[in-house]
């Protein structure tokens, strides 16, 4: 299988043109589209992150006005991404590549 | 002419088109001599760094805030020592405004000896703070080459003290603004010109002396360039100045290339405009093709009412910063080097300014553009699969921007004005795939710079540190930590009045996310508290806190009244016994924190840059009462965590048809634009 790594966690199967993760192997998606749509999403309040337990809210970031998106792999829970967004906000599409200039620039079965 | 924004507009920091005479005198250099030549013109430059920073008085030439460059006749940068990577674009418009506008004027001309100055944005320049000082050099009659001395003066006689103005509504607010012109003939400062920046800036010795060093340190540039044009011709100078601009266009564009095509994008938020709060959207497409990278800011917020914008070419010279200091490390710092690379920024918007808009703290909200483009770049380098490439992948650096700037009387009597840097200058560097980012390491512009020592500080001005360590969990989190950052308190002294105000970002919304699944560094307030309270403490003989949670901590059980404040507390008079304090920006995590190491975590609570809260909350990291890490626990927590996950966890699709529905609070996004992508921009000024 010719995979390239994309990100520390996600890698495309050239060949089958499939997003990867590369913790566990699980396929993700279609690499032509963007890999959030193959991951499970989460939102938590900022300060379950950034509190240190001291209960100040000045020290904290305010949820009003930000939630923390976190984006696992649907199989081994690895914390594949994370945005920082005004509740509502879109959610990014992060990475675009030109999936066929890629694959010209790496032949098939060249694992890299 | 006045106001001749057209360098600007066509982009004219970035080389003129090779001319007759340099290609031919190019073909006199050999690769034996460049290897040479160029180590010469770049020990040249760091000599005049020197004597900016050993002999330069204001916080920031001591701290690195400078560029000493080397242009070719037609003021093109061939070759920088930076100091600051800002300026690798801020001489060549200036320069080039002169040949054109004075060169054949009979009233100013250009002649050897003559001395130039400039620290206004729409000529070029960032903001008025960056003063630059420049020299045409001539060899036998020709011009032959420009050198140029920039550096950061803070204090500007503008409507407050520290340059940077909140309340300046548009340009003429800001205090000294001045166009490319000449102030010294026959290698020498005319003192009408220095009386007259003297005359307008609250720390008259300051701008006079640094002027003077800045004129030395250009001086200095010129023997080392005459000394390489008596030893083998002017028209080798010619050749040996483009070549570098030809040559690092060339490795430039060479690393572009291997990068893989593609949009890359990345959306942050500032949460601040000065004292006040409101949303402000920063997005950031890097288009990727061919040799070519073209950063595009479209989507951002409209111009703010306040001096919290900047120009076109400010968010560039921001890029930059990123660049030179991380992609492009190890190639020259010549405007050659930037030839494959461009920014696009909405007209209006507070990244593009109309040219009436005030933007002397721009440079305080472009860092935050630095760190979304550079979000996405590191997305491109990672995918490049190249090694040499990818060991210059790192989250970014703590861009809050954290300051104080202050006027009044100090200890001895003496009337002073500036700025501390230190909450600025000890900020973290990010996190990188293989290790955590650099404790206290970034000066955010100033990739080669450090911050004054405490004592410094404190023979100048009437503050003693009552604290000066890391902020506790300021970091991002993840499997590799971004670098820790510095708490710094200070209380007043022996002075009748002292005006200061707290300068900064991120204290609702934190402005540092991080790569790969790392967290973003925290928020934090701004703290005030009042003397009578402070001399409580005092009286209370406990141990001085460390920092701003210990200090809370304190505060509250000897119920001390601390005034927890956002970041940037309004200007006001302080007097002795006051006390400010204010924590230099966290830096990004990067990857996953259940993959980190917990004895890493242990470590870190040890000293004292993670709390056993987050160690715990955060890292699922189970500690002993010892401090020592409970493998076993700690794998129970962390495969509790993971489960958590998937359980809480829903579709792509699903998350979002949800989160759709929420919206921020009105107030928060008053200065936003349209929600939730601004569009239609007109100008505030």
């Amino acid at each position: 299988m010719s995979t390239r790594a994309i990100t520390e966690y996600l890698a495309i199967d050239l060949e089958r043109e499939r997003w990867i993760c590369r913790k566990c192997q699980h396929d993700i998606g279609n690499a032509r589209e963007n890999y959030k749509f193959g991951l499970v999403l989460r939102q938590r309040d900022p300060g379950e992150v950034h509190s240190s337990g001291i209960g100040e809210p000045r020290f904290t970031p305010d949820p009003e006005w930000c939630r923390l998106v976190e984006m696992f792999c649907p199989s081994c829970a690895t914390l594949i991404e994370v945005e920082y967004l005004p509740p509502g906000h879109p959610i990014t599409h992060d990475i675009e590549i030109d999936l066929d200039a890629l694959k010209a620039t790496q032949p098939v079965g060249a694992a890299r | 002419m006045a106001l001749d924004i057209s360098f600007l507009l066509n982009k004219r920091y970035k080389p003129e088109p090779i001319t007759k005479r340099q290609a031919r005198a190019i073909k006199l250099v050999s690769h034996e001599d460049y290897s040479i030549y160029t180590q010469r013109l770049a020990s040249a430059c760091e000599e005049g760094k020197e004597i900016l920073i050993r002999l330069g008085i204001s916080a920031p030439l001591q701290s690195g805030d400078v560029c000493l460059s080397f242009h070719t006749a037609e003021g093109d940068l061939a070759l920088a020592e930076m100091g600051t990577f800002l300026h690798a674009i801020t001489a060549a418009v200036p320069m080039k405004f002169v040949l054109k506008h004075y060169q054949n004027d009979a009233t100013v001309g250009i002649r050897d000896g003559d001395i130039f100055f400039c620290n206004e944005a729409i000529y070029g320049g960032l903001h008025n703070p960056d003063q630059i000082v420049f020299m045409p050099i001539f060899y036998e009659g020709d011009l032959i080459a420009w050198v140029s001395s920039a550096g950061h003066e803070p204090e500007t006689g503008a409507t407050e003290p520290g340059g940077q103005p909140a309340d300046a509504r548009d340009r003429y607010a800001e205090g000294l603004k001045v166009p490319p012109i000449r102030i010294g003939e026959n290698f020498k400062l005319r003192r009408d010109m220095i009386e007259l920046f003297e005359n307008m800036v609250r720390y008259p010795e300051m701008i006079a002396i640094d002027t003077s060093v800045k004129l030395s340190s250009c001086l200095r540039l010129r023997t080392r360039l005459l000394e390489i044009a008596a030893e083998r011709g002017k028209e080798f100078v010619v050749g040996l100045c483009r070549k570098v601009i030809e040559d690092s266009s060339v490795a430039a564009k060479k690393r572009v290339k291997s990068l893989p095509d593609g949009k890359y994008r990345c959306v942050t938020f500032l949460d601040t405009y000065g004292p006040a709060e409101a949303l402000i959207r920063v997005p950031c497409t890097l288009v990727k093709t061919g040799e070519t990278m073209l950063a595009d800011f479209s989507g951002a917020s409209p111009e703010l009412p306040g001096p919290y914008n900047a120009f076109e070419h400010i968010v560039y010279a921001h890029l930059t910063c990123m660049l030179f200091q991380y992609y492009f490390s190890d190639l020259p710092g010549s405007s050659g080097t930037l030839v494959p690379f461009d920014v696009s920024c909405p007209k209006y918007s507070f990244l593009n300014a109309n040219s009436q808009a005030a933007v002397s703290s721009g440079t305080a909200m472009a860092p935050i553009a630095g760190n979304t483009f550079m979000l996405c770049l590191n997305k491109a380098m990672y995918a490049a699969n190249d090694a040499e490439i990818s060991t210059n992948i790192a989250a970014p650096p703590g861009a809050s921007a954290r300051a104080f700037f202050f006027g009044g009387i100090n200890q001895y009597g003496k009337e002073v004005a500036g700025v501390s840097l230190r909450p600025g200058n000890t900020s973290g560097i990010g996190a990188r795939p293989d290790k955590d980012g650099v404790e206290c390491g970034s000066f955010w512009w100033v990739g080669r710079g450090n911050a004054v020592d405490v004592e410094h500080e404190e023979v100048l001005y009437p503050y003693l540190s009552e604290y000066c360590n890391f902020a506790p969990d300021n970091c991002g989190h993840g499997k590799f930590r971004g670098g820790a950052s510095m708490a710094y308190g200070i209380r007043m002294h022996n002075t009748p009045a002292f005006y200061v105000q707290t300068f900064g970002l991120a204290s609702r919304f934190p402005a540092n996310p991080g790569l790969f699944g790392g967290y973003s560094a925290n928020v934090r307030p701004g703290i005030r508290i009042t003397g009578a309270n402070w001399k409580k403490l005092d009286d209370a003989n406990v141990p001085t806190p460390r920092n701003d949670l210990e200090l809370l901590a304190v505060a509250k059980k000897l119920a001390i009244d601390v005034q927890i404040l956002p970041i940037q507390i309004p200007g006001a008079m302080f007097k002795g016994g006051d006390f400010v304090g204010v924590v230099a920006s966290g830096a990004a995590g990067y990857g996953d924190v259940l993959e980190r190491d917990p004895d890493l975590v242990a470590s870190d609570v040890v000293r004292g840059i993670c709390t056993p809260w987050t160690a715990e909350h955060v890292y699922c990291v189970s500690l002993r009462a010892d401090g020592s890490v409970d493998k076993e626990a700690t794998n129970d927590c962390r495969a509790a965590e993971r489960k958590r996950r998937l359980a809480e966890a829903v579709p792509y699709h699903d998350f979002v048809r949800e989160f759709a529905k929420l919206h921020p609070p009105s107030e928060a996004l008053r200065l936003y634009g349209t929600w939730p992508i601004p569009k239609d921009r007109t100008p505030a000024s």
